[in-house]
Order: C-alpha cells, then sequence, then structure tokens
C-alpha cells in the first residue's frame, strides 16, 4: 500500500511538472527512471542529455549506476529527505547487476536538502566514508552558487573518479580498501578475517585447554573464610549514607543534522542502503 | 621402666585394636570384638598416664644427657640422623621404633600393631579436640579412582601405571581460631539517571559519602600446625564438620598416624588473619547497596583474636609416583572431599586445544564464504 502510494503520487508530481525531461520520458510507464531525472526543473534539456550521456558512459564502464533526481519537495514522497531517496531507489529498482549497486544524489529545492545514498555492497564501500565528504565538497560549491549543472558534472566525475580509483584497488577511505576486489566482489577485512578464523579460535581454544588443565589441580590455599562466621555473628555499627551533590551532564544528540546516517543504516560493504545528507 | 608407648589391645584376646570410623568404635583385627571409645579410656587411662610419665623422664634424661655431656663429638651424619628423632620399644614385639620426635600415633614396622605415644599429647599438648575418621582406606582409594575419572588431560598411562604407594590416614593437627574483625570502610557512590529531553541525552547523577563500619565475628578457622601437611591441600579438603568434634581422646587413634603440632599458634595466625579480614570486609562492602557504583576510598580491618583451639584433624593422605614424579593426594577422612594434582598429558593438552579451536575455525571460515 505504502509502495502503491508513493509510486502514485511520484507519477501525480511527474505528470504535472512541466519540465518533464526528455531523458527521462521513456522511464516513467515502465517505472523505470533514466539516470537524470530533473524533477523539480532545474536544468535545461541540453545540460539534461548531456548528464545523461556522461552518466550512461559511467555506467558502462563500472559495475555502479549514477542517478541524479531532483524533486521540489521531499516532504510529497516521504517524512524524511533520506526516506524519499531511498523510496525512489527502492521502487525504480535503481542500481547495477543483481546486488544493484548504485548512488543516487537527491536535491530536494523547496529547502535546499540534498541526499547521497548509495546501495549495495560494491556501492556503498567506493562512497564510504571519505568518498562521502569528497562527493560532498565535489558539488555543494556549486549548488549554493545555483550553479546546478556544474554542481551535477563535478559530481558526475567525483564519482568516476572514485570508481576509477577503486578498480584499481585504491579507494577514497583507507578502511575501504579491505572489503572488496575491483570487480566488486565483497570480501571481509583480513583483520576481521584473522580474528574470525584464527585469533577467535585460537583463543577459545586455548581457553577451553587451560579451563580444564585448571580443573586438573583441586588444592589451592584459601583466602576467604565465610563458612567460619558465627551465624547473625556480622553486624553493622555504622550504616550512613550522605549525600554530597548532584551533577548533571547534557549531550547534544541532533535528530537529523548535516550528515546523517541513511534509512536503512549501514556501513562499509554493507549491501542495502546508507546515505547521508545536509543542506545546500 | 614402663614403655612410653601405648598399643591398645583387645581385652579378650590382646590382638591389636584399631578405631573403626563406620562404626565409632575399637574393633579387634584378630576376635573381631569391638569396644566403646568409654571402655577402652577407661582400661587404658592409668597405662597411658604411666606411659606419659616415662616419656617425660624419658625427655629429662635427654636434656640433662645433652647439657652434660655437650662436648661429645658425633660426626655430622649422625647429628642430622639423630636429630628430631625419637627412639620407643614397642610395647609387643619389643622392637625399636625410631620416630620423628613430634609422632603422635604411628604403628610398628615389625608386629603392625598400633602405638600411641601419650607424652606427645599430655598436659599443655594435649589437644582439646578429636574429630575421628569417618571414612576408611577403601573409601578413600575409591574416592581416588574416582577423582580420576573424566579428567580428559589425564595421561592414560597415569591411570594404569601408577600405583598408590602409600595411604595413611593421619591426624593432622590444626589450630582452630576464634576471632572478631572490626571493619570501617569508607566509599564515594553514585546513583544515576539516564533520560532524553529533546535533543539531549541527559545524565544526572547523585553522588554520595558512604560509611559502613561494623564487626564479624568468626569461629574456628582452621590452619594446619604441621609442616609436614601441605597448606594448599590441608585448606582445600575443607569444611570440616565441627558438630562431630570429640573432645581429644588417644582411644580414636589406634590405626591411623598422628603428629603433634610443630608450628606454633604465632606462626599460623597470620593465614587466619587473611583469611578472616577478606571475608569480614567482603561482608561489609556487600551492605553497600543501590547504587550504580561505590568506589571504596579508605578502610581499617583491625582483627581481634579471641580463643585458639588445638584439635586434630582427620585427613588420607594418597601418595602415587609417575614418571618419577611424586603425587599426593589428600582426603578429608569425614567427608570424603578428595584433593590433589594430576599430571597433564601434553598430547590431549593440545588435542583438546585442536578439537575445539579446529571446528571453530572452519565455520567462521564457512561462515565469512558464505557471507
Amino acid at each position: 500500500m505504502k509502495k502503491q502510494l508513493f509510486a502514485l503520487l511520484l507519477l501525480a508530481a511527474l505528470l504535472l511538472s512541466c519540465s518533464v525531461f526528455a531523458c527521462a520520458e521513456a522511464a516513467q510507464d515502465t517505472a523505470q527512471l533514466a539516470y537524470i531525472t530533473d524533477h523539480a526543473g532545474i536544468l535545461s534539456s541540453s545540460e539534461c542529455e548531456a548528464l545523461e550521456t556522461r552518466a550512461a558512459q559511467i555506467a558502462s564502464q563500472y559495475p555502479c549506476s549514477i542517478y541524479v533526481v531532483t524533486v521540489q519537495d521531499f516532504q510529497s514522497y516521504s517524512n524524511t529527505v533520506a526516506g524519499c531517496a531511498s523510496g525512489i531507489y527502492s521502487y525504480y529498482d535503481l542500481g547495477y547487476g543483481a546486488g544493484r549497486d548504485g548512488v543516487l544524489l537527491l536535491l530536494s529545492m523547496d529547502d535546499r536538502d540534498y541526499y547521497v545514498y548509495s546501495y549495495g555492497s560494491y556501492a556503498n564501500t567506493v562512497f564510504y566514508g571519505k568518498a562521502g565528504y569528497l562527493l560532498d565538497e565535489a558539488f555543494l560549491d556549486n549548488f549554493r552558487s545555483n550553479d546546478w549543472y556544474g554542481g551535477f558534472a563535478d559530481y558526475l566525475d567525483e564519482c568516476e573518479r572514485l570508481l576509477l580509483d577503486a578498480s584499481k584497488g585504491s579507494y577514497a577511505d583507507p578502511e575501504a580498501q579491505y572489503y572488496v576486489d575491483s570487480g566488486g566482489k565483497k570480501y571481509v577485512s583480513p583483520i576481521v578475517a584473522a580474528l574470525a578464523t584464527v585469533i577467535g579460535p585460537v583463543l577459545a581454544g586455548l581457553g577451553a585447554a587451560f579451563g580444564v588443565k585448571g580443573s586438573m589441580k583441586t588444592a589451592k590455599e584459601r583466602s576467604t573464610a565465610e563458612e567460619y562466621v558465627v551465624p547473625g555473628g556480622a553486624r553493622l555499627r555504622v550504616r550512613d549514607d550522605h549525600f554530597i551533590n548532584r551533577t548533571e551532564t547534557r549531550v547534544h544528540i541532533p535528530q537529523d543534522s548535516g550528515r546523517g546516517s541513511g534509512s536503512s543504516g549501514g556501513g562499509v560493504g554493507f549491501s542495502g542502503g546508507t546515505g547521508h545528507g545536509g543542506k545546500f | 621402666m614402663p614403655s612410653q608407648i601405648t598399643n591398645y589391645q583387645c581385652p579378650s584376646c590382646t590382638g591389636p585394636l584399631h578405631y573403626d570410623g563406620a562404626s565409632g568404635k575399637l574393633l579387634c583385627d584378630y576376635c573381631g570384638s569391638s569396644f566403646s571409645v568409654q571402655e577402652i579410656e577407661a582400661l587404658y587411662k592409668d597405662k597411658e598416664e604411666q606411659a606419659a610419665q616415662a616419656g617425660a623422664a624419658a625427655q629429662q634424661e635427654i636434656e640433662t644427657f645433652q647439657t652434660a655431656e655437650g662436648d661429645w663429638s658425633f660426626g655430622e651424619a649422625w647429628d642430622a640422623a639423630g636429630d628430631g628423632l625419637r627412639a620407643y620399644n614397642c610395647p609387643s614385639c619389643g622392637a625399636q621404633l625410631i620416630c620423628d620426635e613430634h609422632t603422635v600415633a604411628t604403628s610398628c614396622p615389625y608386629c603392625g600393631n598400633p602405638s600411641i605415644v601419650p607424652s606427645q599429647v599430655h598436659d599443655m599438648l594435649r589437644p582439646d579436640y578429636i574429630l575421628p575418621f569417618k571414612l576408611d582406606k577403601e573409601a578413600a582409594v575409591a574416592e581416588l579412582k574416582k577423582y580420576y575419572r573424566g579428567k580428559i588431560l589425564l595421561p592414560k598411562a597415569f591411570t594404569r601405571e601408577n600405583h598408590i604407594q602409600e595411604i595413611k590416614g593421619v591426624y593432622v593437627p590444626f589450630w582452630l581460631i576464634d576471632g572478631t574483625a572490626e571493619v570501617d570502610m569508607r566509599f564515594n557512590a553514585t546513583r544515576t539517571n539516564v533520560f532524553r529531553q529533546g535533543e539531549y541525552q541527559v545524565t544526572v547523577t547523585d553522588h554520595f559519602a558512604v560509611h559502613r563500619a561494623g564487626t564479624v565475628e568468626y569461629e574456628k578457622i582452621p590452619v594446619d600446625a604441621s609442616r609436614k601437611a601441605p597448606d594448599a591441600h590441608m585448606d582445600s579438603l575443607e569444611p570440616f564438620d565441627y558438630g562431630e568434634l570429640k573432645p581429644f581422646s588417644t582411644a580414636y587413634m589406634p590405626g591411623f598416624y598422628a603428629d603433634r603440632y610443630d608450628l606454633e599458634p604465632k606462626d599460623c595466625v597470620k593465614r587466619a588473619d587473611v583469611r578472616a579480614a577478606n571475608t569480614a570486609e567482603s561482608i561489609i562492602a556487600g551492605t553497600v547497596t543501590g547504587y550504580a557504583s561505590a568506589v571504596p576510598t579508605g578502610k581499617s580491618i583491625r582483627i581481634r583474636r579471641g580463643q585458639i583451639h588445638y584439635a586434630m584433624l582427620p585427613v588420607w593422605m594418597l601418595s602415587t609416583q609417575w614418571n618419577d614424579q611424586n603425587f599426593l593426594f589428600t582426603m578429608n577422612g569425614q567427608t570424603g572431599r578428595l584433593v590433589g594434582d594430576l599430571p597433564v598429558s601434553k598430547g590431549r593438552f593440545w588435542g583438546l586445544f585442536a578439537a575445539v579451536a579446529a571446528p571453530l575455525a572452519a565455520l567462521a571460515a564457512a561462515l565469512l564464504y558464505l557471507l
């Protein structure tokens, strides 16, 4: 029901838009989306076409698709900008291959919100951690000066650069390099793998062996004498609990500030969806 | 001159008597007659008194001789061998028994008669209590076999090849120490409440100064008073059921070995003090409740020692040898609790390690592969 309502809303919004983009025209009937979907109408047709071509070229080279979606107000689709991005991604079955790897940049124009949503273990690894900041840096300066085309172009360039580096085994975030190979196959960190397959079992084995070995020695000097306390022989003479003071600490926990996690949570190598967002 | 040693002999056939823990009576090995402890005590009261006096006279003689003939020169080896030993004559067969200077009960190596040295437990040396043996030698052997069972690291060859070399029922001398521990402790304690207020997580902490002082009275903490008895073994045999303590009588000793104490109370009380202090601290600290944390900031524990009782407690000592190593097992002669250190097979140790580590590693690898 929720999915249908979401689809209807999106479809209605798309139909009402006066600048329905040429590059996306074939997508709507079949519930597919082009790489560039300018629902907010901030791009010209030629700009949209140029960006679409560029995104398609990237998609043909790497096991990961790059998307841009602009909307007027994300609240027409979801309560949160993150929910809007993940909803679009999910409804249109976006992404590359069976893992549906891809990254989607959503702009909501009314409140100048943006959200970068990545999905699939490979995409989540390539765009993990520091890569997210690099993407933000690439487009935010353009968007802040209303240079939409420049921002999207920079976004696509940065995505391609990150994917190219990843294909060479170099990831923006050092932690990510342990998780995937250039083909997108997921691996576990050598540290985690070593812990799980060697150190953990070795420690468990030693613990078991030394535990049993300990039971072979039963003669031990005692340091307590509970059994020899006379029944009723423990008596309290002073029982004083004196209140000194009260301290209070407050830690600010922002609800949805600057950079937050996406609707599905997750992290490096996570096969679901994750993301971050903010204002431009 | 009367003998310094008493043999408890059957009033019916003069065969040797031994104390039987199961029946609580003295049994004759030959005719099977049984006698209560009180009956034998009454019969041997005079003999024991005479033996004790003879022992005291002999001790006096030794001291006089040592003072008068102090210039005599013996070889070093003779000195060492003779040091701390006593020679007695067995009243049954006349053979000479060479015993430790602390020996109270033994048996003649020639005729096998149980022998008691009453002078070792006379007057000031007389124990207050004795806890009679309840379990016999067979029970000790059975308990040892049971102890071996289920020990997966025990070398198979140990159970197959080791033989019990000696089983001795020994009345071990103990000091039973009474006293009171006075404890004064101070803590910094906190109670914490964490809640959410809008966009803030608020932690409210109440700080308290907590003071506890009190006394913990303890009774009869046992500390072995013999250098021959390993402390770790003796501690591990606890507890003994003091409800069955009897006023001391040598009539419980025939058939067993016993030494009098060779550690004075002053040498032993510290061990009891430490145990009492640790226990009292734990009890008093345990009354600080209802706090998220309580960090001790100061403590003072004072031990006021009370009475010290001298008691003989029953212990079975089983010694075995394997691979040129001696293994000692001890069993509480009253409760049957057995302790002792067993050898560990290196092969089995690493086998157990592999048996745990290898499947876990394989499982982890499989899970990683599937994920």
